[in-house]
């Protein structure tokens, strides 16, 4: 049985009045897909829910100019068809539609998603490729940092107590190309073994803009620094990728556990770079 | 003896009814135990061990006791009967004594007012433990140093056959292969987790109610652990959702708990596993590992197998020597051999005793050989289906335990493997994928193997079964038969051959479930048997019933019954043609004349039996012969297996709903790809199981599901109901080889570990010899 007492609020403002009289362990309810399952499990301890989901200023997708906003209760579902992000965000509207299951998809939340830190979480692999940043606020106050500054560790974030993931941004890039790859045990409902993020931009046959995010290889989700540096500036042909598939190998410390090995996900991340960089080579 | 008619037309046997529980179903209206509630009932929760093996030194329930809204804390002293799960020997308690010889083995239960106090106050039972060094793993359980977990040197069985002389075979042969195939546990997954639900009478007696495959298990469990003689027992099935093996034998330790606690507590007690300490203690497939040796002459032509069959059993003998027995008569396929030569045994380990799932030891050894006739065939230069051709089983030839197989058991071996090539465009595709380049490769893979259906000489003393019929006096009809309903469509086809046999409408018949007061022991659901068995009895009890309808009919009309037949709704003048009376008119009439109209059946199978010297003997009544092609589509650089298209081709004698037929061939079918190719239970060193959840115990969804191609291929079984035999299990039997051998012809490497999971499909294309 779920031991926790569940309150609905309307805004922030009522979740932190909710949450200062309370003492002792506190969640917040978002789309529940990993919170409900946790607390199955007996994983979490009895606690206060505060449902989050009815926030109206937590959703939506918006267009701010330079950049775009997503608020942190935008769901998958509407992650992966939402024009904007097909359009400058096309590693994450890639990574949103292959989350879960439709169910999970329909319910579960990209704050959700970051706020679980999972180091196999999908979309946060490709947020990684977007230079983005996550909005949090506390009752002290709202900040703001770079999304790799949030994850400290398999479940582990820098998030202040009572503190609220309140969306994240991205600056607009024209061009944006990109795609998120993932091998699972099976084909849907599977947790990514190995996982890869690519955002760039091709100008004149010519990358730029390239950012690379490795999933379920290391305790975070990671960069491969080492590509992204390799590959700027040059000319997207058959031997870079080969060469970028052999470089990437040396990016990431993956661990052998129940749904794969070590040695298979270190070559699978050369698999996933060079079909990513192919797929974006045959961009239409 | 039930009268033979084959070739009469039939209205309502073979149409694509409803399901007659469609609706209860769909609509959320079936009675599952978890739907179920009585005045003042609890519930269970079970402490189960943390060691795979483990001395008990003292369990102290006294502070569980003492937690407000607790009515019982059980463990093996508070068991008023014999603390023994028979199966087939005596050697599992129902709660554990001395020693806890598996992780998650029962050790005490509670029974509280709510789940969640129940989960509490077990908390509260304190046990000391001494840990014993466990043997963990089949070729572990074998070493000297190895820990005794029972049996013999740690063997609880061994089976052989000796047919002919596998010297003179390998002798006489031009070639000759030797291989050794590892196959692992699997988990039934049915939605519905084991259950029961035991409810006191007022005079001692013990009603149960589950989710279950065997309520006469069931029955002499609770019998036994209660030490109440079987009449004051009832155990009535609830609405079970799926079986697959998985509630066979265990669904007596769930209701022995539940029950024994509702004796103390004086109660009505409901204990529902979870999810995860279902997949941590109820039974398995068991992982085997078989080394098989085959000669064969340049032609083709087998001249001997030799094989080694080893299952991991657990920690208790449960249904494991039966299991063995079953996979050590199939071993060497549906082929013609001489000189065959089996060695078996089954292991004792300290791990979860495994027990029936869905081809009962049969799929390990179908994986082996399938393997091995690609390989014959690879080494030959033949076509793998050439091979098979070559060697198949034919009316008049022997099966390597000696039976002869013959028209009467209904043979359509070479039907199966011609239309399954056929449709799936053998031929053309091995042509085609035989040459490839690039990343993804396509192969076509096949395998044929042979089922006996029924229990055969393995259980030949449970090989019966009862029905009743009440026909009542507005002509509507009650069945009540031994064998249960689990999701496969037995209460349909039940329902079919009933309504067929006595000539009323289908809309009259209704069907209980089955409940032990109502019908006698009739063996268990189990082995593909339900069609035959009970379709049998319930003829004999039709019969009966049509005896009193025809001697009501003959005094009204005149006709005397010998000419009587009953057809469409009504009974008919044989030798005219002409109706005599509707099926409602009969029973008015006979009603009205004081016929009893109530009948019970009865059905024996034909006897089996097994030489236990070489192995020889007439092993099963009948087979169901099968041929599965796989399609699929492999990543070369990941190892990643698509599964792209099945088609299934079953002699099942009579299809009595070719839906449900091929309903059920779908499914098989995804277990069978699941268990080919990503199901595995992983244990830590310790013996701790690690997956313990669906979301680490990979099954397949409905996205990895292929294509499947049903084929019904109809060679009758003389003595089945309509000529039926049975295919509750073949569906997923040969579906792991048939795609291993299609990953060979997209790769040309071999699988001989299933599952062909992505990690090791690419060790194997990367050369690395892994077995």
């Amino acid at each position: 049985m779920i031991q926790a007492v569940v309150k609905r609020v309307k805004s922030i403002p009522e979740a932190f009045e909710k949450a200062s009289g309370h003492s002792g362990p506190l969640y917040y309810l978002a789309g529940g897909t990993d919170l409900v399952c946790k607390a199955k499990d007996r994983l979490l301890p009895p606690a206060l829910w505060l449902d989050i989901s009815g926030i109206e200023e937590l959703t939506g997708i918006k267009d701010e100019g330079d950049s775009i906003h997503i608020g942190s209760l935008v769901t998958h579902t509407a992650l992966s068809e939402h024009p904007l992000i097909k359009k400058y965000a096309p590693a994450l509207s890639d990574a949103a539609s292959q989350v879960g299951s439709p169910q999970i998809r329909n319910r579960g939340t990209i704050g959700g998603n970051s706020g679980n830190a999972s180091p196999a979480g999908d979309c946060v692999t490709a947020l990684y490729t977007l230079d983005t940043t996550i909005h949090l606020e506390c009752p002290a106050g709202p900040r703001s940092l770079p999304l790799e500054k949030f994850f400290t560790g398999p479940g582990k974030t820098v998030c202040k107590e009572k503190e609220i993931i309140t969306g994240f941004s991205f600056p607009k890039k024209e061009g944006a190309r990109g795609c998120f790859l993932k091998l699972g045990q099976r084909k849907t409902l599977a947790i990514s073994k190995v996982s890869l993020a690519l955002s760039c931009t091709l100008e004149v046959g010519r990358l730029h803009d390239v950012k690379i995010a490795l999933g379920a290889v290391a305790p975070t989700v990671i960069h491969a620094p080492r590509c992204e540096e390799m590959l700027a500036g040059k000319e997207l042909n058959d031997s870079l990728i080969a060469e970028s598939g052999t470089l990437i190998q040396t990016e990431s410390c993956p661990i052998d556990d129940l749904r794969s090995t070590e040695g298979y996900r270190c070559k699978m991340t050369g698999v996933l770079m060079e079909r990513a960089l192919k797929k974006v080579a045959l961009w239409k | 003896m039930i009268e033979r008619q084959v070739s009469v037309v039939m209205s309502i046997v073979g149409e694509r009814v409803v399901r007659v529980d469609a609706a209860e179903k769909a609509t959320g209206r079936a009675k599952f135990i978890d739907d179920m509630k009585f005045p003042g009932m609890l519930h269970a929760s079970v402490l189960r061990s943390p060691y795979a093996h483990a001395k008990i030194l003292s369990i102290d329930k006294s502070e569980a006791e003492a937690v407000p809204g607790v009515y019982a804390v059980c463990t093996h002293e508070d068991v008023p009967g014999k603390n023994r799960h028979h199966v087939v020997t005596d050697d599992q308690p129902f709660f554990a004594e001395d020693v806890a010889r598996h992780y998650g083995e029962a050790i005490a239960a509670v029974a509280a007012e709510t789940r969640e106090l129940a989960e509490y106050a077990v908390t509260k039972i304190k046990v000391e433990y001494e840990e014993l060094p466990a043997a963990l793993g089949l070729e572990n359980a074998l070493l000297d140093e190895a820990p005794y977990v029972g049996g013999e040197e740690n063997i609880f069985r061994r089976y052989k056959i000796r047919k002919g002389d596998v010297d003179k075979g390998f002798d006489e042969s031009d070639i000759v292969i030797e291989h050794k195939f590892v196959t692992p546990y699997q988990e039934h997954a049915y939605l519905e987790t084991n259950g029961a639900l035991a409810v006191p009478g007022s005079v001692g007696d013990m009603t149960v109610y589950g989710t279950m495959q065997c309520p006469f298990y069931v029955l002499h469990a609770v019998s036994d652990v209660l030490g109440l003689p079987q009449n004051m027992v009832r155990i009535i099935q609830a609405a079970t959702g799926g079986g697959f093996g998985g509630k066979e034998d265990v669904p007596s330790l769930v209701a022995a708990i539940a029950a024994v606690l509702a004796c103390k507590a004086g109660r009505p007690v409901k204990y529902i596993l979870s999810r995860e300490e279902d997949l941590i203690c109820m039974s398995k497939r068991h992982p085997a590992i078989v080394r098989i040796k085959m000669g064969a002459k340049k032609t083709g032509e087998l001249t001997a197998i030799e094989a080694d069959y080893k299952v991991n059993a657990g920690a208790y003998v449960t249904l494991s020597t039966i299991v063995l027995w079953r996979g050590t008569v199939h071993v060497a396929g549906p082929y013609r051999c001489p000189n065959v030569k089996v060695d078996a045994a089954a292991v004792a380990t300290n791990m979860v005793p495994c027990g029936a799932y869905r081809g009962f030891g049969t799929p390990q050894v179908i994986f082996a050989h399938e393997s091995m006739m690609d390989e014959l065939a690879f080494r030959l230069g033949m076509d793998p289906l050439e091979i098979r051709k070559i060697n198949a089983l034919c009316v008049g030839d022997e099966t390597s335990t000696g039976q002869v197989i013959t028209e009467e058991m209904g043979m359509g071996l070479m039907e199966t493997i011609e239309r399954a090539s056929e449709e799936s465009g053998w031929a053309e595709k091995r042509k085609k994928y035989s040459n490839q380049e690039g990343e993804t490769r396509k192969g076509i893979g096949m395998s044929t193997f042979l089922y006996g259906v029924g229990l055969g000489a393995g259980g030949n003393y449970m090989a019966r079964a009862g029905a009743h019929i009440q026909v009542y006096d507005d002509a509507s009809v009650l069945l009540a038969v031994g064998t249960a309903e689990m999701g496969q469509g037995m209460k349909t086809v039940l329902s079919q051959i009933a309504a067929e046999e006595l000539g009323c409408p289908l809309e009259n018949v209704s069907i209980i479930m089955t409940d032990t007061s109502h019908v006698p022991d009739s063996g268990p659901t189990v082995a593909s048997r339900s069609t035959v068995v009970s379709g049998n009895a319930l003829r004999d009890a039709a019969m009966k019933i049509k005896a009193g309808l025809y001697a009501a009919v003959s005094k009204k009309k005149g006709v005397p019954p010998e000419v009587m037949e009953s057809r469409d709704g009504a009974i008919y003048n044989r030798e005219n043609g002409k109706m005599l009376m509707t099926f409602g008119e009969a029973v008015n009439a006979a009603t009205g004349t004081r016929k009893h109209l109530a009948a019970q059946g009865w059905y024996i199978s034909p006897n089996t039996d097994f030489n236990e010297e070489d192995g020889h003997g007439n092993i099963y009544f009948t087979y169901t012969w099968v041929t599965q092609v796989a399609e699929v589509e492999v990543d070369m650089r990941t190892g990643q297996v698509t599964v792209e298209h099945l088609t299934c081709a079953h002699d099942i004698g009579r299809a009595i709903n070719p839906t449900l037929m091929e309903g059920q061939i779908q499914g098989g079918s995804s277990q069978g790809m699941g268990y080919g190719t990503m199901e595995e239970i992983l244990y830590d060193k310790k013996g701790r199981m690690l997956t313990t959840s669906l979301s680490t115990y990979m099954i397949p969804t409905i996205q990895d599901m292929p294509d499947v191609t049903p084929i019904i291929v109809e060679h009758p079984y003389k003595e089945g109901p309509y000529g039926a035999k049975g295919v509750g299990e073949t569906p997923l039997m040969g579906i792991a080889p048939a795609v291993t051998n299609a990953i060979r012809s997209a790769t040309g490497v071999p699988i001989r570990e299933i599952p062909a999971k992505p990690e090791r499909v690419l060790k194997s294309l990367e050369g690395e010899e892994i077995l």
